[in-house]
Parts: C-alpha cells; sequence; structure tokens
C-alpha cells in the first residue's frame, strides 16, 4: 500500500526502508516514523524511556496529531499481522515482491 | 467503567476510546464458541505471553493465545492440527485469533498513545451463542471462511468477530471507503500511515 499510495499521490517512498534502518524512507517523519513504530511494538509499557524518546522525537517531527495516528495504525496492524499468519491465508503472487522489500521472503 | 485514555501523553484520535469500551464490553460478553470468562482469559493469556510472564500451557485454548500473541508467523497445519487433537474445535480457534488479535492492537496503540494498559473486563457470565455462518468453508487457509481467505474474510465464519475486527481497523487504521483514498490525510498523509504499517509487518515477519 506505501508503494501503491506514493505511485498514486506522486510523491517519494522508499518500501524497503521498512526492513532496513540504512535505508532513507523518503517520507516526511520519516526515520522518526520508523523508530516510533519499532519503540512501541517493542516496549513493554507506555512509559518505557526508548517509546518516551522516540514519542517526543515523533511529535516533533509530525506533530501530536500524527504520532497519535501512527500509535492506532501500528496497533491496527498488530491485528492484521496476527490474523493473516496465524491463519494461513495464502500470500498472494503479487505480494511476493513486497515481502522481498520487508525481508520477510528470501 | 471509567472514561479510557483520559491520562494519554498524545491526543486521542476520535472514536478510539469509545471503540475500545465497545470492543472490551463484547470481550467480557459469550461469544460464539466460548464463554466470557474463557474469552477475558484467552485476552489475559496473549498478555502474559506477551510480557515474556506466561507458563506453561496446558489448556489447547491457552497455548493458541500464546502462539497467536508471540509467534503468529510459525502457526502451520501441524500446530492447528495439535490443537484440534488436543481437543480445541476449529471454531474455537478462530474466535480466539480474533481475540488475540484484537488485544494486541488495542495494546499496542494505547501504550503507544502513551497511556497505561486498559484492564480487562469483569466476564458477563452465560453460555457460548453459537453464532456461526453455517456457509463457511476451508479452501485455502487454516480455517474455515466464507467466500476465499483474505483480509476481509478472515473472521467470517463467526460474523460477531469479523464485525468487530472491521469497527476496530476502522477506528485504527481507515475505513474500508476510506483505503480507497491514496492521498487521505488522517493527521498523517497516506505514505506515512503506510510507511508505519509496512514497518509494522516487517517486525512481525508478516507480508501483509
Amino acid at each position: 500500500m506505501l508503494r501503491a499510495s506514493a505511485t498514486h499521490t506522486d510523491r517519494p517512498a522508499e518500501p524497503s526502508a521498512a526492513a532496513h534502518d540504512d535505508v532513507d524512507p523518503l517520507v516526511p517523519g520519516g526515520a522518526e516514523l520508523l523508530a516510533f513504530t519499532t519503540a512501541a511494538l517493542a516496549s513493554a509499557a507506555h512509559d518505557d524511556p526508548t517509546l518516551v524518546a522516540a514519542r517526543a522525537r515523533l511529535v516533533a517531527a509530525v506533530g501530536d496529531a500524527g504520532a497519535a495516528r501512527a500509535a492506532t495504525v501500528a496497533g491496527s496492524f498488530e491485528m492484521m499481522n496476527r490474523l493473516l499468519d496465524a491463519s494461513g491465508v495464502p500470500v498472494p503472487p503479487q505480494m511476493c515482491d513486497v515481502g522481498r522489500d520487508l525481508g520477510v521472503i528470501d | 467503567m471509567p472514561a479510557l485514555l483520559t491520562d494519554s501523553s498524545l491526543p486521542v484520535p476520535d472514536g478510539v476510546a469509545d471503540e475500545i469500551e465497545r470492543q472490551f464490553a463484547f470481550l467480557a460478553a459469550p461469544g460464539p464458541t466460548l464463554t466470557g470468562a474463557e474469552r477475558v482469559a484467552v485476552a489475559a493469556a496473549a498478555r502474559a505471553a506477551r510480557a515474556g510472564s506466561a507458563g506453561p500451557a496446558a489448556s489447547p485454548l491457552v497455548r493458541a493465545a500464546q502462539e497467536i500473541a508471540v509467534r503468529a508467523w510459525e502457526i502451520d497445519r501441524s500446530f492447528l492440527d495439535a490443537l484440534l487433537s488436543d481437543g480445541l474445535t476449529i471454531h474455537q480457534y478462530v474466535e480466539v485469533l480474533g481475540i488475540v488479535a484484537r488485544t494486541t492492537a488495542i495494546d499496542t496503540a494505547v501504550r503507544g498513545l502513551g497511556a497505561p494498559e486498559v484492564a480487562l473486563p469483569t466476564p458477563i457470565a452465560g453460555e457460548p451463542t453459537g453464532e456461526i455462518d453455517p456457509e463457511a468453508k476451508t479452501r485455502s487457509a487454516l480455517i474455515p471462511t466464507v467466500g476465499s481467505a483474505n483480509p476481509v474474510t478472515v473472521l467470517n465464519a463467526l460474523p460477531p468477530e469479523s464485525a468487530h475486527q472491521e469497527s476496530l481497523s476502522d477506528a485504527l487504521y481507515m475505513s474500508y471507503v476510506q483505503m480507497g483514498d491514496h492521498d487521505i490525510d488522517l493527521g498523517l498523509h497516506r505514505t506515512q500511515i503506510e510507511l508505519v504499517a509496512a514497518r509494522t509487518s516487517s517486525v512481525n515477519e508478516c507480508v501483509y
């Protein structure tokens, strides 16, 4: 969907950045969004120092509302990832390129 | 239940707190195949597994919850067959999947927003409702669905579970109608939203 959105809106975006921290995502606030997402998934609590710092940097980059949306989107995909993996829904062939971008498929 | 997320560090997007309250009310009530007590116990087992504090799972219900919570990408036919041979039904597995997936979504969103974890609800007494779609069949996926298995149909063997997946996705991500708008801005532009989605999927080793 990142690739589709970037193509439709003629905005730069590099999907492989989702899996590789040394790749520039080319999206405004991209590095902060990636760091916050990783921290939100990995932290044990809302006040974990790594998450608190990542949240503050994200707010500085995209504002309060943007940071809040990032939190809810990460939550939503925690749901979808589990639903699809644990149900064995087949991966459509066109998704395989995405899987390689994300480092999930060799 | 007291007002939710009033102590959040970030402004809570419209509808999110109300949706979480609806989700937890649904969690507490008897579901299609499980009692309210079993449903809340499944959510608690998932939380404990994610926190690294889960003990050995005696029941297939708890084993399913733990695995979906922390190693969903490793679940395959042999894991599911072992659960079924230990007495779990395939529809119970679908219900556990929905409960764990939604609880994890809520917990991650709340944590990210900067609010303390929401307490699980007190179970409501009663027998399972038996709301199972008789048209659901196992085809290409591990579980039965009505129609081909995909992100929209994954829980539709149990209509109330499917409806609550959709309403939570609407609140946390966007509605199916909004998904058609590649230029939408919901506090973040669509490209920024999808970058967060892609990083989440990468961390979870999920192609979707």
